[in-house]
């Protein structure tokens, strides 16, 4: 089977480190990309700048999607993919430490699948990614 | 009211007057015997009369009667020097004189009486006139060919007005008003028309250009074509009026400003509380992941390569977090920090500062150049601090710069305004137009402007961590510096080309 790819942005290394062992140990095998700010996210889902080359058609079955980010925020991609056509299909999992009534709000305003709070602890943590990881690569039906 | 007791003669000088009046006609008429005996017997008494009410009164007429009676019934009734009587008809005579006397007196007397009391009345508003506070002026219509009213002339005035006018009475009274102020405002010209014309008073107020005064005149209809107006000088309530305007105005202005200010501030601390949520939470989870890792991984084995490598995540998260704390107690400690603004040598400031950082990382080779002279009134610990920002960022941007070069200046307003465009030109003219515009400026990584908004927001971070290692607290805490200084601070830059820091340090 072809796995398709996860985008994870994630500027802090810690996070992403933390982020894949819990996909990996919840049974997700699927490649993940990682890309460590907004521009960058949105250069890859538009195949443009650095990511020029890369095959648009492609794209990933699930963005985990950072918040906090430098330059470009994660609510401005997340604004910005779920107003393109070329991208709103594609299921957007913000991944954060925020537990701001407004964040929530923002997030789901602006067209987010599933929000999840990123735990101090680790094992909710690795609970809710290994859910999301099931869920979105495993179970859930993609639109195509 | 006083001065009018001049004309009033004491009592008794006025009965000796009358006296003498009447031995004065006495002598007159022994004198003149022959001539009035005939047919006015009594003439030269009744003249005498008429001088003593004239001037003495009515009580002195009636004793100057009595006496010219009795005076007249001795020596001119014959027999002379003897009141008897000769001719009963002579008595007739002399009680007609007495009668006719008598009547004198009470007339003369009672005109003498009105003429003290108009003389009193003319006094009293003549010094009314003259020691009022307001000036005054009695003024006559004048008008033009066609028969309209088109001028006034003055009639009176008195020291008061001149005063108020800076003219002599005597060059006032009789020219017309044109003629006298002829920079005057139409306005002043068309009320008094219109009072003479309804009869209706009004009260005209306005600025008197000429006079640089505000003035305000109560007119009345004094007359057909007259009119009488009394003027004050009201500069002076004006100004307090005017002031208690500008005061309103700045007050209300300042509340706007304040409210402003806290809402600035409130969405500030917002902006903080989450960020602070956010940033402080990011290391806690790193310890904690990483340790759950290793407590997974490596029950009751040696730690390999990848196992120190979580030891060490987790040790430089606690380090980061250690250096978060202390940033943000920094951003705190400027926050209440009393200022203490003295002059400060800005140039060698900034040596220190980039000397110390050369020193810190002396692998490095940086081009510098700092402005010699820059001095400034300011708060020396504060800006040591925001200096200390502003040139690590630009010794850490400037990392991967080839021939990485950092400057330090003053540029005047207009030229970092045009430099700037848009928002930050604003900045400047905010700012003040006289205080100078210091600024960073490095040839490092710099950053999208799109982003710029953000800048000076704590934790706001515009590289990967792993590229620029930072707290993001730095430049919030230089823009609260330069903010407590009254000063404003903005940037600009290119991706790839390096950034500019601007800022000022308040109005002078």
């Amino acid at each position: 089977m072809d796995l398709r790819t996860i985008l994870l942005v994630e500027d802090n290394q810690d996070d992403e480190l933390l982020t894949l062992d819990a996909l990996r140990n919840g049974g997700v095998t699927n490649p993940v990309t990682v890309v460590r700010d907004g521009a960058k996210a949105l250069d890859y889902l538009f195949a443009q700048g650095s990511f020029a080359g890369r095959d648009a058609s492609r794209q990933p079955c699930v963005i985990l999607l950072d918040l906090k980010l430098p330059g470009i925020g994660g609510m401005e991609v997340l604004r910005r993919i779920k107003t393109d056509d070329r991208t709103r299909r594609i299921p957007a999992v913000v991944l954060t430490t925020s537990s701001e009534h407004e964040d929530i709000h923002n997030c789901y305003g602006n067209g987010a699948n599933s929000y999840v709070r990123k735990p101090v602890e680790f094992d909710r943590f690795l609970e809710a990614v290994r859910y999301l990881g099931l869920y979105w690569t495993l179970v859930n039906e993609r639109a195509s | 009211m006083l001065r009018s007791v001049h004309f009033e003669r004491s009592a008794a000088a006025r009965y000796i007057g009358a006296a003498a009046a009447v031995l004065a006609a006495l002598g007159i008429r022994l004198a003149l015997d022959e001539v009035l005996s005939r047919h006015s017997p009594y003439l030269v008494f009744v003249l005498a009369i008429i001088v003593a009410a004239r001037f003495g009164g009515r009580g002195p007429a009636l004793s100057a009667t009595a006496l010219s009676v009795l005076a007249a019934w001795y020596f001119v009734v014959e027999p002379r020097r003897s009141f008897a009587i000769a001719d009963p008809g002579a008595l007739a005579g002399l009680a007609w004189f007495a009668v006719v006397g008598s009547l004198v007196s009470l007339l003369v007397g009672r005109l003498r009486r009105a003429l003290l009391d108009s003389v009193r009345r003319e006094e009293f508003i003549r010094h009314l006139f003259e020691s009022m506070e307001e000036g005054f002026a009695l003024l006559e219509t004048i008008h033009d060919a066609a028969g309209k009213p088109c001028d006034f002339r003055y009639l009176a005035v008195n020291p008061a007005f001149g005063r108020l006018t800076g003219r002599e009475v005597e060059a006032v009274v009789g020219r017309r008003v044109r003629e006298v102020f002829p920079d005057i405002e139409p306005f002043w010209i068309e009320a008094y028309n219109r009072v003479v014309k309804t009869g209706v008073a009004e009260r005209i107020g306005g600025y008197r250009a000429g006079l640089g005064k505000f003035l305000e005149a109560s007119a009345r209809r004094s007359g057909p074509g007259q009119l009488a107006a009394v003027v004050r000088d009201v500069t002076a309530r004006h100004k307090a009026e005017e002031e208690i305007r500008t005061l309103n105005a700045t007050l209300e202005r300042r509340v706007e400003e304040r409210t402003a200010q806290l809402l600035d501030a409130n969405r500030e601390l917002e902006a903080f509380s989450y960020s602070v949520s956010h940033d402080l939470r990011a290391p806690l989870r790193s310890v904690d992941g990483f340790a759950r890792i290793l407590l997974r991984d490596y029950p009751g084995k040696p730690l390999d390569e990848i196992g120190a490598g979580y030891l060490n995540r987790m040790s430089a998260a606690s380090q980061r977090m250690g250096q978060l704390i202390a940033d943000l107690l920094e951003l705190a400690r400027i926050s209440r920090l009393e200022l203490s603004p003295r002059t400060v040598d800005l140039s060698a400031m900034a040596l220190w500062v980039l000397d110390d950082l050369r020193n810190r990382d002396l692998d490095r080779t940086v081009d510098i150049r700092i402005q010699p002279g820059l001095a400034a009134r300011a708060d020396e610990r504060m800006l040591r601090v925001a200096l200390t920002n502003l040139f690590g960022n630009a010794w850490k941007f400037t990392g991967k710069t080839a021939a990485p070069s950092i400057a330090f200046g003053a540029a005047p307003a207009d030229a970092a305004e045009s430099a700037g465009r848009g928002a930050p030109a604003a900045a400047a003219e905010s700012a003040g137009r006289d205080a100078p515009v210091y600024f960073v400026r490095d040839n490092g990584a710099g950053f999208d402007m799109a982003n710029a908004q953000k800048l000076f927001a704590p934790f706001q971070r515009f590289h990967a961590e792993e590229e620029f290692e930072g707290t993001g607290i730095g430049l919030a805490t230089v823009q609260r510096i330069v903010r407590r200084h009254g000063g404003r601070i903005w940037a600009e830059s290119q991706p790839g080309l390096g950034a500019t820091f601007y800022f000022t340090l308040g109005g002078d």
